[in-house]
């Protein structure tokens, strides 16, 4: 997967135009794992809804698997480019429908479906018998491991993740990114991680690049990036982030 | 049964007298509605004495393009407003606005007066009436129904996002908001009926008997105009919440965000 994505302006109109990301340009190999970090409002998000096109770069171009995104019939590149939300997005329906939505809405459902919901449970470690539950009714944990799940059950190529771990307690944090980093090995899945915790991607390893203001101020693997930045910027973020994680 | 008693300028300012008598407690209480009262009750007049006059002269010509041409100024109009209340002014939105709420309407009243009520000719006392109410009608509820669309999917643009990335068409992503608020433009139709005659006797039938006509035929009138509105209200809040949601996507089936917070108020 490769991106280079000149600008993204956000179009409120010509008197208030805002560049959120410029000049970005990122590639990521088959079942490799890109950590997105910054601060808040640096661009992270809208980095990650560019590659399944939930927004649209001004300028520049991505490619997913060889072929640039404008290329795909949207609803195909959207399968195959599943996308993990931050918190809550699950809809107010049982967990079963929230889990075979992808396939209902494309009017095809696998043989093997209940299969495929079994498996994804396992997967991300949660019980049969959430899968009546009402998806309002669970807790934040619950909540994550089925947005993931729902996100997993298409067997997508990419996976895009935006703050999976926000809201969760360290411990639980922690589970999560240990099964995340099982599953990516398991199915040779690309991800593209978004956090704010520079400790995740520390712990999960990969690539690592650092977004302040719309640009990459730093990239390479997360060791190489933390060890060696001499970016001033950088080095003030990452810094920053050791205080305020610990 | 004698026809209805002739209304002059004197019984007109007697009219006004209790309006007068309105102007006076809020005065005296400080209510603040002087200026309201004062121009709703001056467009009121201006307003009925135009159209009174106008269909007035359009009756006395017994020509068909005169009635025609009277209805299609009311459907411009009712699109043009239609359109200002969806907030967007722009000519298009008016122009479809206008397209949908007049094929609606000309469809029920080919239906009521030549198949159910059967005059055979271009009879501007039948036509401008209920042309007038069912296109009032279906105005309201096309721009309830699509602010009530517009709304909701600002609010709600995290789940129709979900929708979105799980590969849902903007249609699949906006069914839901669709849906309600084709049932909310319904509603107030829904309701009159649920209350009429019990509650409140309607403006149509109350005129028919003060026309002099039979209690019993003013309300099988009524239940004719009833059954139009109905039909007109939901075909022109399908219509307009079916075809306008899309507005509110682009191409790439993405949320527009730019027209969202344009026509979506603070939310989007």
């Amino acid at each position: 997967m490769r991106g280079v994505v000149r600008e993204v302006v956000d179009d409120t109109g010509a008197a208030s135009t805002v560049r959120l990301l410029d000049d970005v340009d990122l590639e990521v190999t088959r079942g490799g794992l890109l950590h997105v970090v910054g601060p808040s409002g640096a661009g992270k998000s809208t980095l990650v809804r560019l590659i399944n096109r939930m927004d649209e770069a001004t300028a520049g171009s991505i490619d997913v698997l060889g072929q640039p995104i404008s290329a795909w019939p949207v609803r195909e590149l959207r399968q195959r480019v599943a996308m993990a939300f931050q918190e809550s997005s699950l809809l107010g329906m049982s967990v079963r429908r929230n889990l075979r939505l992808r396939f209902d809405l494309c009017g095809d459902t696998p043989s093997d479906l209940d299969e495929r919901i079994g498996g994804v449970l396992d997967l991300v470690g949660l019980d049969d018998e959430v899968l009546e539950r009402d998806a309002s009714q669970l807790s934040v944990g619950q909540k994550q491991r089925v947005a993931l799940g729902r996100a997993l059950i298409g067997e997508p190529d990419v996976l895009l993740l935006d703050e999976p771990t926000s809201g969760l307690d360290p411990r639980l944090a922690e589970q999560l990114l240990d099964r995340l980093g099982e599953i990516r090995e398991s199915r040779e899945l690309t991800m593209v991680m978004v956090t704010h915790r520079l400790e995740e991607a520390r712990r999960m390893g990969g690539e690592l690049a650092v977004i302040i203001d719309g640009r990459i101020e730093a990239s390479g693997t997360v060791e190489a990036v933390i060890a060696q930045t001499a970016n001033a910027r950088v080095r003030q973020f990452l810094l920053g982030d050791e205080d305020a994680t610990g | 049964m004698r026809p209805v008693e002739p209304l002059g300028l004197v019984e007109i300012l007697l009219v006004l007298i209790p309006i007068a008598v309105v102007i006076a407690l809020s005065l005296a209480l400080r209510l603040g509605q002087v200026r309201r009262v004062s121009i709703a009750t001056a467009r009121a007049v201006v307003q009925l004495l135009a159209v009174g006059l106008i269909i007035g002269w359009v009756f006395e010509r017994h020509t068909w393009y005169w009635v025609v041409g009277l209805l299609l100024v009311m459907t411009s109009i009712a699109g043009f407003t239609a359109a200002g209340r969806m907030g967007g002014s722009r000519l298009r939105l008016s122009w479809l606005m206008s397209l949908i709420l007049g094929g609606v309407t000309a469809v029920a009243l080919i239906y009521y007066t030549q198949v159910v009520i059967g005059v055979r000719e271009w009879d501007s006392r039948y036509l401008i009436p209920l042309g007038g109410m069912l296109l009032g009608n279906a105005m309201t509820a096309a721009a309830l129904a699509v602010e009530r669309v517009t709304s909701d999917l600002a609010r709600e643009q995290k789940d129709v996002e979900v929708y979105l990335s799980l590969g849902a068409s903007p249609w699949q992503a906006a069914r839901p908001a669709v849906r309600r608020a084709i049932g909310a433009a319904l509603t107030p139709t829904i309701n009159a009926m649920l209350v009429v005659g019990v509650v409140k006797l309607p403006g149509m039938m109350t005129g028919q008997m003060l026309g002099g006509s039979a209690p019993l035929q003013a309300a099988l009138y009524q239940l004719l105009i009833l059954s139009g509105i109905l039909f007109c209200d939901s075909m022109a809040a399908t219509l307009s919440a079916g075809l306008l949601y899309r507005r509110l996507f682009t191409g790439a089936w993405q949320l527009d965000r730019a027209e969202l917070r344009r026509l979506g108020g603070p939310a989007g």
